[in-house]
């Protein structure tokens, strides 16, 4: 027994070394924010109390124009999975629950519909995002995101129902039922785990998208943190502070949520991922 | 009961796909309405109290993207446009693009038909294809270029039509850390290739500075390097135009120089590491924290660059800028300079912004209002009616500015880029710099490289 | 025997009907996706045949795009550079993932709290793939670089990490790894627990040892999780963008160029939209073909299982 503890000891102490390597960039960043260029540079893992400082934080603040890129990224991250929840788990549902060649065979199409590269598509939806007038607005964007992630959405959705127990709509079938009824009334409750999963998953990478807003957004009055922050990065490349001090600010909230819907998520990758 | 539970069933789910159809078509004028409904607040006030003089308040509101702010004058750029909105309150200029890589930024542009009113412009292959297409307008009829010299507007003209109207002249400077250079023995700056590299290797050995560096990520820095030694080989201005006209052609032999591959060998050891990738910024960052005693830029940079050697050494007026001594010992000096990007106007279908983008154009042009723009990057000055208090240039270099026309001087590789080459010389530059290839292979590669696209 | 009176009173039968309904429920989706994936797809296609800078008139030049594409900059250097990148990032997420899931599974006496150990692992997923290259971009750099310090406070040298073929390369890909573990191994996570506990104590009665319960249990277990992992994390590999270009930019030479960089450069910098639509296609096919081989390879070795 003691060797196992020890053995359990030198374990753990191995995975908390691989932890302090991992999250070695996340203190640098960290701490840098709060740094001088030149203490950045000579100093970049020290703490330095005496010139502590959050001026980086307050230039970010005024000349990032945060509050509104924040703004805006927060519109078209929630608006874009409201549309996402809505319509891939009513198509999960469908691809699911109801048997049919046709089925068969659009699930197949939207699995294969997953593996398209977006950025093989960016410059014909710049073209078209004119056509439709959607171009240089928030709109665009959200509509673009939304159908760049409902296949694996809806696959996702379409898994975790396809899990769950088939008597448990038979029963309503036979009560008389309709479809919709059974999806409204029987499914959409159940949902709250693969929800969460499709929320955090599509959440982040829209949260953090760049490719698109920054083709599709280029104007100085509708930012988005990630152009916001690279843009600003771009021409303040120097002080590494003001960096350091947007990127905190940008992942801050995302993190947060990450950190309440944690539990969730994992429950629903469980249900839906591995078993897709 | 059950009717009407599938019947809002079924409206919700027409309603979402109707709203999915509906914000397709019914984006423009939502986003126009959000346009003029977000400026008006801030205009209204302007509008009464100004303006009432000049009869100008029937005027319609007109927004005016542009996309000409450089980073360089950025913090003056509010105050600009306050000015100009105060003076034209039924104008909101919005500035576009401002930190973003200007070509792809005009890329996405085109192919979203979407161009902002006022542009950077140049002579490279992207904005001759938008002067060929009808995207940019001619500038010949404004009040503004009356100001400016025929040489730059002879510069700005392509197939008849004047496409822009210019910023000035630049030039290529070496700024100085004089404390370092008097560590290592040197009182006055270097003044030919010989003493320069003497005074690199003096740097090398006796301090703790890297001798020579430069902003390898930027492209015009990047080729600017072997430009200034492919200029120093050249005898005459007759053989300058060749250059110049062989660049145009696609028929340039870089190979033809055995003298450049000489100097750039000489060079390459004292080049300090990790400049080919060093951006422009980092690299006056590096002369605040004390990392290199030479920095090679254009004299856009002069402003921040003098500033960051001043305050390392804490010494005043140790910051020094002179043209790059790369000519020969006894040979005149050759440098390179070029007309600034111009400003040009796009065509747009709504004549109201048209009309604001003239007034704006001449409005910057304005000595008042340019002198902003043009002191902030140090540029050779190009309006004939600028007076000489309103050109306040940063102190050390003032006395360049007076010489460069007293110079031989080849013209700035980006005014003949094709993108392709652009990138493809600028990678085998970056490849020689940081001594992962040779400058024989880079020279060959370029010629192959500028053969296949050249404008 | 209601379904029965319903089938009286109308025409359709309900199973009909519940097609019908399924139908409506897949009616947005296919919207989404017809308006804003197919048809881009079929007009990069349709691109991909003309010869067109965005503005002149459009030339229809046939396949002749794609045969200049290996005629292109550097396309080689590309092709190798693609390869290495999305096999090295999917090798190593999927190995450092499966290790760092196997060390979060157990749970115990003396054992550091997994809910934190787990976020943090997972934190660099969190964040955009641009702000990881540009903070890697930062930390690789050759001056006042943190890598090169923590090197020097070694007793190494520095390295040029931006500016030396290969070394470049295993920079970009550390940063690519770094970000992705995390989802990783939280998915692997996932298989892992699912995995019945019961089979282990059998295995547990038998004698097995550490690495033989691993071995014989737990992969065999865990395939269609390494299917997932493998799959997922390759497409991404293909299709990554920002990151690989925030920290290297591509250099040097056209050493970390990899295939999504060559298509930004030529749609939004050259504005040959003919070329670029053609590489598109071309990423199109190699992450189509890739993804169809693997699933074909892994699910047999899964069967055999």
């Amino acid at each position: 027994m003691e060797k196992k503890k020890i053995l359990t000891i030198l374990s753990e102490l191995c995975l908390l070394i691989c932890t302090v390597v991992c999250w070695l960039p996340v203190y640098y960043f960290v701490i840098s924010a709060f740094k001088l260029r030149k203490d950045i540079v000579k100093y970049p893992l020290h703490i330095i109390w005496e010139r502590f400082t959050v001026d980086n934080f307050s230039y970010v603040w005024k000349n990032m124009k945060l509050a509104q890129s924040l703004f805006n990224t927060s519109f078209i991250t929630i608006v874009t999975l409201m549309f996402l929840i809505g319509v891939s788990s009513m198509a999960g549902f469908a691809l699911s629950r109801i048997k049919g060649k046709f089925f068969r065979v659009y699930y197949r199409a939207n699995v294969a519909l997953m593996v398209v590269p977006f950025i093989s598509c960016l410059l014909s939806l710049v073209i078209l995002s004119t056509k439709l007038n959607l171009y240089n607005t928030v709109w665009g964007c959200i509509f673009i995101h939304t159908a760049w992630h409902l296949p694996f959405c809806a696959f996702l959705y379409a898994g975790f129902m396809g899990s769950l127990p088939v008597e448990l709509e038979e029963a309503a079938y036979i009560d008389g039922c309709s479809t919709f009824q059974v999806y409204f009334q029987i499914f959409l409750p159940l949902l709250a785990p693969i929800t969460a999963t499709c929320c955090i998953r599509s959440g982040i990478t829209i949260w953090n998208d760049f490719l698109l807003s920054s083709t599709l957004l280029n104007s100085a009055r509708k930012p988005t943190l990630m152009v916001g922050i690279n843009s600003f990065f771009g021409e303040y490349v120097s002080e590494y502070g003001y960096a350091f001090a947007g990127i905190i600010l940008a992942s801050l909230p995302i993190s947060i949520l990450f950190i309440f819907l944690r539990k969730y998520f994992i429950k629903g990758l469980t249900a839906g991922a591995v078993k897709g | 009961m059950k009717k009407i539970r599938r019947l809002t069933a079924l409206l919700l789910s027409a309603a979402m796909i109707s709203s999915a159809a509906a914000g397709c078509g019914s984006k423009s004028p939502d986003s126009q309405a959000d346009r003029t409904s977000s400026s008006a607040p801030a205009e209204a006030p302007k509008q009464s109290d100004i303006g009432s003089g000049t009869g100008q308040e029937a005027q319609e509101e007109v927004v005016l993207e542009v996309q000409i702010v450089d980073t360089n004058w950025a913090d003056a750029w509010n105050l600009m446009k306050e000015s100009f909105e105060s003076q034209y309150p039924w104008i909101t200029l919005e500035s576009v693009g401002a930190q973003q890589n200007i070509d792809s930024f005009i890329s996405a542009r085109i192919a979203a038909r979407d161009l902002p009113a006022l542009i950077k412009i140049s002579s490279t292959d992207i904005y001759l294809n938008m002067i060929d297409e009808g995207y940019v307008r001619d500038v010949s009829g404004l009040e503004c270029v009356a100001n400016v010299p025929d040489k730059f507007r002879e510069a700005f003209t392509y197939n008849g039509v004047e496409y822009g109207v210019t910023q000035g002249a630049s030039f290529s400077a070496l700024y100085l850390n004089m404390e370092a250079l008097k560590e290592a023995g040197w009182d006055t700056p270097p003044s030919d290739w010989d003493q320069f590299i003497q005074c690199c290797k003096d740097i090398k050995e006796k301090t703790d500075y890297a001798p020579f560096l430069f902003n390898g990520d930027h492209a015009t820095i990047c080729y600017m390097v072997y430009e200034l030694l492919l200029a120093n080989c050249l005898t005459s201005q007759e053989e300058a135009a060749g250059y110049q006209e062989a660049l145009t052609n696609g028929t340039f032999d870089f190979s033809a120089y055995p003298d450049i591959c000489r100097k750039m060998n000489e060079l390459i050891p004292y080049i300090m590491e990790g400049s080919a990738s060093t951006a422009q910024d980092d690299a006056v960052a590096i002369m605040a924290d004390g990392g290199a005693a030479m920095l090679l830029g254009g004299n856009w940079v002069s402003a921040s660059a003098l500033e960051a050697i001043e305050s390392y050494t804490g010494v005043e007026n140790s910051g020094l800028a002179i043209f790059p001594p790369f000519n020969d010992p006894g040979k005149p000096l050759w440098i390179s300079t070029s007309t600034e990007v111009g400003f040009g106007l796009t065509t747009q279908d709504d004549p109201k912004v048209s009309e604001a983008a003239d007034l704006f154009l001449n409005w910057i042009f304005e000595p008042e209002n340019f002198k902003i723009i043009q002191n902030a990057r140090g540029t050779v000055p190009v309006l004939t009616n600028m007076t000489s208090d309103q050109i306040v240039l940063p102190e050390g270099i003032k006395g360049l500015v007076s010489e460069v026309s007293g110079h031989n001087s080849v013209m700035m590789g980006y005014n003949f880029y094709t993108a392709e080459f652009k990138d493809g010389a600028c990678t085998a530059l970056r490849d020689v710099y940081s001594g992962n290839a040779s400058i024989e292979d880079a020279a060959t590669s370029m010629t192959q490289l500028l053969s296949q696209y050249h404008n | 025997m209601v379904i029965k009176s319903h089938l009286s009173k109308r025409k359709l039968t309900w199973n009909q009907k519940k097609h019908l309904t399924g139908l409506l429920f897949l009616l947005p989706q296919s919207a989404f996706l017809a308006v804003f994936i197919v048809y881009p797809l079929a007009s990069v296609i349709f691109y991909s045949l003309f010869d067109w800078n965005g503005m002149s008139q459009m030339k229809f030049v046939g396949a002749d795009n794609y045969k200049l594409l290996p005629g292109t900059e550097g396309f080689w250097d590309m092709a190798k550079a693609t390869v290495i990148y999305a096999a090295g990032v999917t090798g190593l997420v999927v190995l450092c993932g499966f290790l760092v899931a196997l060390a979060l599974d157990k749970r115990g006496k003396w054992r550091l709290n997994r809910t934190a150990m787990g976020f943090f692992w997972f934190f660099p997923c969190l964040l955009s793939g641009a702000i990881v290259g540009i903070i890697w971009r930062i930390m690789f750099n050759y001056n006042g670089g943190l890598v090169n310090f923590l090197l020097n406070q070694m007793g190494i040298k520095s390295v040029n990490w931006l500016e030396t073929y290969g070394v470049t390369m295993a920079a970009v890909i550390i940063a690519s790894v770094w970000s992705q573990i995390g989802m990783c191994a939280i998915i692997f996570l996932a298989g892992l627990q699912n995995i019945p506990t019961d089979m282990l104590e059998a295995a547990d009665l038998d004698g097995a040892s550490d690495i033989q319960k691993k071995a014989m249990i737990v992969i065999p277990l865990m395939a269609p999780s390494i299917t997932i992992n493998v799959i997922t994390t390759s497409i991404a590999a293909f299709k990554a963008y920002e990151l690989p270009y925030t920290v290297s930019k591509g250099l040097p030479g056209y050493s970390t160029r990899i295939l999504t960089q060559r298509i930004y450069f030529y749609s939004f910098n050259t504005n040959k939209y003919g070329i670029a639509s053609a590489m598109s296609i071309l990423l199109v096919i190699v992450i189509t073909l890739i993804s169809l081989l693997q699933l074909f390879v892994l699910k047999k070795r899964e069967d055999i299982y």
